[in-house]
């Protein structure tokens, strides 16, 4: 919190203080991204740092956001 | 790509589960952990949510969380008497188990993910009652000798569950089993 509070950034930040949706992810390790399509099916997981620039990545979210 | 689907499974066993070598078995008098802690409702608990499937499943972790939730399933039927569709996933949860004991084949009351956050892991104590299950079934179907291959199945791994972690539950099971087998052993 104190990190958003010093570089706020423009995307909605959640906070889970109770480890309840980690649970429902099963998650395992931290950092976890989860790519989540428009229908809810959680479509990648990367487990660790992800560089969120890299074409590779870069590629997977415009593909996501392109779909209907 | 499966060689190298397969090779991130195993970088991340290594990294994941590097302290668990060399783990000793459970002292001998210290009290079984209890039933009240340790059991199937609680188990399900803990994996219950984003369900796994076989195809996305490339951890130790997914492994065990399929092998739960397929589980948790075939109890349902299973209290329904829907024993076809039951015995298919104890089936498919035993899978899951199988795949993962490949990996780390000892059980944990207290397994560590992450900054404090432990979790229940009984791959063989699930495994032990799955086979316990599907014994029951073939016996209720007439099948009465596999039904004996099943629950021998189920003693092995209850039995490798009670060397890593002393439970009431697995010790509830081994009598449960060794009641069914009776002098078959």
């Amino acid at each position: 919190m104190k990190f958003l509070e010093k570089s706020p950034v423009q995307v909605p930040v959640l906070l889970d203080k109770e480890g309840k949706v980690g649970r429902l992810f099963g998650l395992w390790a931290q950092p976890t991204s989860y790519l989540i399509d428009r229908r809810g099916m959680v479509r990648s997981r990367s487990i660790g740092i992800v560089e969120w620039e890299a074409p590779e990545a870069m590629r997977i979210i415009d593909q996501l956001l392109q779909e209907r | 790509m499966k060689e190298k689907s397969f090779a991130v499974f195993i970088v991340f066993v290594l990294l994941a589960f590097q302290g668990c070598a060399g783990i000793t078995p459970p002292p001998e008098g210290k009290p079984p952990i209890p039933l009240k802690k340790a059991n199937l409702e609680a188990v399900f608990e803990e994996n219950d949510g984003l369900e796994v499937t076989w195809e996305d499943a490339k951890e130790v972790r997914d492994f065990y969380r399929g092998g739960v939730q397929h589980k948790a399933k075939a109890e349902k039927l299973f209290r329904e008497k829907a024993y076809p569709e039951a015995m298919k996933l104890y089936k498919s949860s035993n899978d899951f188990f199988d795949k993962l004991l490949q990996y780390l084949d000892e059980d944990w009351a207290e397994f560590p993910l992450f900054e404090g956050t432990n979790i229940f892991f009984f791959p063989n104590l699930l495994e032990a009652d799955n086979y316990l299950k599907m014994g029951l079934i073939l016996k209720a179907t007439g099948r009465e000798g596999p039904a004996q291959s099943n629950w021998k199945r189920a003693l092995s791994s209850v039995k490798k569950s009670l060397r890593s972690e002393r439970t009431e539950w697995g010790l509830t099971l081994q009598q449960e089993l060794l009641g069914l087998l009776g002098s078959k052993i």
